[in-house]
């Protein structure tokens, strides 16, 4: 009612002013908009939109019923009412913001899409309110600065509940005489929706790139446990064939001991005073010297056939690999003992090993497995330890203890250590340090999966640059059978 | 990889008003591809970009790392942040990390309302290109 009032008394006013000057506003058709928006200013607010109305029923009546009449250059025009309708109906949010960076004008779906219920109650706010993000506000009013337009800037706005919305800005700068900017027309499409589309669709490709590594990365890992299978047959195969001859010149070698020990008895039981003639012939031959050195020489054999018997040994655990899942009671001591054996010719001229190992209860484990997570680690130490080219050996310690329910293994060298920045990578698939051709970046992985994934453990790593790094294994006495089976009977 | 190669960014925004992008490929443990964004990336300079990123990506043959650098971007729009997401897409096709570094708040708002840091993570550390 009070609408009404006031746009009688603006229509009345109207008139009365078009009778006094003329027909001002029927000739200002061009700018009319102008006119609306000054009277707007000095009227209230309401009267303001109902003198809106007023002038756009006026033009309406004014123009051929076709909404568009012959511009002098010939070019047809569109209604007032016609842009008033498409700016009224328009789903887009369509603004005017004046020189003090006010909203001057502004649509239904303007109001709207900022959360508020009436045009009224927008008009005359600060339009950088609505941008969470001073920063963009100040890029795209730079933009219109220089370029008097700006098509399709994505903004973020702020609605009145405090939600987010994204748009797509379209704006021109309206200049004064003196050049300045003193209006700012801008349309505004809500593009909310797509943003949501887009970022599921971010999600899902990030998610599939991420499934293909794993693949790849999988495929990788088997190819490499295969290669280690294959490896481990070899090396059993191997182990097998130098165990039979090794069996027979390990008895041969005992029964020839005992033949030459019963000659030598036998030499030194010839006295040169009873024989003259054999001091001549022991001369001669180097009796009395190979009769000093053989007890030496049957003792070396002793020992090299005691360490040839180790290997095969070790390389028979080495080929459990392959055998699945065949946990057995494992003495850990004895198998980094092992590891030492088989990885010596790589540690020995880097670095000196020193051993503290504790009492330890044996484990239920994957001999084979362990040994190769041993081995990888201890290889590991010491070819960093050879990458520094150091004048004197580096150290590798090895410590075993228990806690709780766990047995420990820690093996640390004064290498280079690990940069803090990839610490968090090296059980990465794929992920080294080692020169191309040198480090395939499977073995931690592998190693890290055998104690996690299969024995239910744990493998960390602490290291500072320059102070060395320090791997720890902790695993289960007792192995539990692997979560899959318990998340299977859980799961309805 | 050559210059020309690493070049291909800085050739793909000749010209550009309000953005620049060139890559420095970087050696030793924390090396990598690092790609420098600079200015306004929005969705016309990050349609001209995109392209060029991801070919770069796709024939990058050193530390097999991406790196976006931000410190000097004013401005990102979401085609900007689809462009960084896709390369990581691709990245990680590859095999290789990926990570945005030195984001100034605006930018990092943005990368925050769109939800990014849920796959991508972003690294603070003083420049030195």
């Amino acid at each position: 009612m009070r609408h009404q009032k006031a746009a009688s008394f603006a229509l009345a006013t109207i008139l009365l002013v078009a009778m006094a000057a003329g027909t001002l506003i029927l000739f200002v058709s061009p700018g009319a908009a102008l006119v609306t928006r000054a009277l707007r200013i000095i009227l209230p607010a309401g009267a303001g939109a109902a003198l809106l109305l007023l002038l756009v029923e006026w033009r309406r009546r004014e123009t051929p019923t076709t909404g568009a009449r012959e511009a002098p250059d010939g070019v047809n025009r569109m209604s007032e009412a016609k842009l008033n309708a498409l700016v009224n109906e328009s789903q887009d949010m369509i603004l005017t913001i004046d020189s003090a960076g006010r909203i001057a004008e502004i649509n239904r779906a303007g109001a709207q899409l900022l959360g508020y219920e009436s045009i009224d109650a927008v008009i005359g706010r600060v339009e950088a309110e609505f941008w969470p993000n001073a920063r963009d506000h100040a890029v795209l009013m730079q933009l219109i600065q220089e370029s008097g337009a700006v098509k399709n800037f994505e903004v973020i706005l702020t609605r009145a509940d405090g939600a987010t919305i994204f748009g797509l800005e379209s704006a021109t700068a309206i200049r004064d005489e003196a050049g300045d900017i003193s209006q700012i027309h801008a349309i505004v499409k809500d593009i909310s929706a797509r943003i949501r589309d887009e970022q599921t669709r971010w999600k899902l490709n990030v998610q599939l790139a991420e499934a293909n590594q794993k693949l790849k990365e999988s495929q990788a890992m088997i190819i490499q446990q295969e290669k280690l299978a294959s490896i481990g047959q070899l090396a059993a195969g191997i182990a097998h064939e130098i165990n039979n001859p090794l069996g027979f010149m390990k008895s041969n070698q005992s029964a020839l001991g005992q033949f030459l020990r019963n000659i030598e008895a036998f030499l030194r039981s010839l006295s040169d005073v009873e024989y003259p003639s054999l001091a001549g012939a022991r001369a001669a031959y180097n009796i009395d010297y190979i009769l000093s050195g053989l007890g030496k020489i049957l003792a070396d054999l002793d020992e090299g056939f005691r360490r040839i018997s180790e290997i095969v040994q070790n390389l028979r655990s080495f080929s459990r690999i392959d055998a699945g899942d065949t946990r057995a009671l494992f003495d850990v001591n004895a198998g980094i003992r092992k590891i030492l054996v088989v990885a010596h010719n790589e540690v020995v001229a880097s670095a000196d090993v020193t051993l503290e190992l504790g009492e330890l209860p044996l484990v239920e484990c994957s001999e084979g497995e362990i040994l190769q997570v041993l081995l990888n680690i201890i290889v590991n130490a010491a070819q960093a330890i050879k990458a520094q080219g150091r004048a004197q050996k580096g150290r590798i310690e090895i410590r075993t203890g228990t806690r709780n329910d766990h047995v420990w293994i820690e093996i640390e060298d004064d290498g280079p250590g690990i940069p803090r920045e990839i610490q968090s990578k090296i059980f990465d698939p794929f992920f080294t340090t080692k020169p191309v051709g040198q480090g395939t970046g499977l073995g931690l992985s592998i190693s890290y999966d055998i104690i996690v994934h299969n024995h239910g453990g744990a493998l960390t790593v602490r290291s500072a640059p320059g102070a060395g790094a320090c791997f720890r294994i902790d695993l289960p006495i007792i192995h539990r059978k692997n979560t899959d089976s318990e998340a299977l009977a859980r799961s309805p | 990889m050559n210059e020309t190669d690493l070049d291909a960014l800085e050739r793909a925004t000749h010209g550009m008003k309000h953005f620049s992008a060139r890559a420095v490929a970087r050696d030793g443990v924390e090396g990598g591809l690092r790609i420098h964004l600079e200015g306004y990336l929005d969705g016309d300079a990050a349609g001209t970009l995109m392209p060029a990123v991801m070919a770069l990506i796709e024939k990058w043959d050193g530390q097999p790392r991406v790196v976006f650098v931000l410190d000097k971007l004013e401005y990102i729009s979401s085609l900007g942040v689809g462009m960084l997401i896709t390369a990581k897409a691709v990245a990680r096709e590859r095999g290789f990390a990926h990570a945005l570094e030195n984001s100034p708040p605006p930018v990092r708002h943005v990368l925050e309302l769109l939800g990014v840091f849920t796959y991508m993570s972003m690294q603070d550390r003083p420049s030195t290109e």
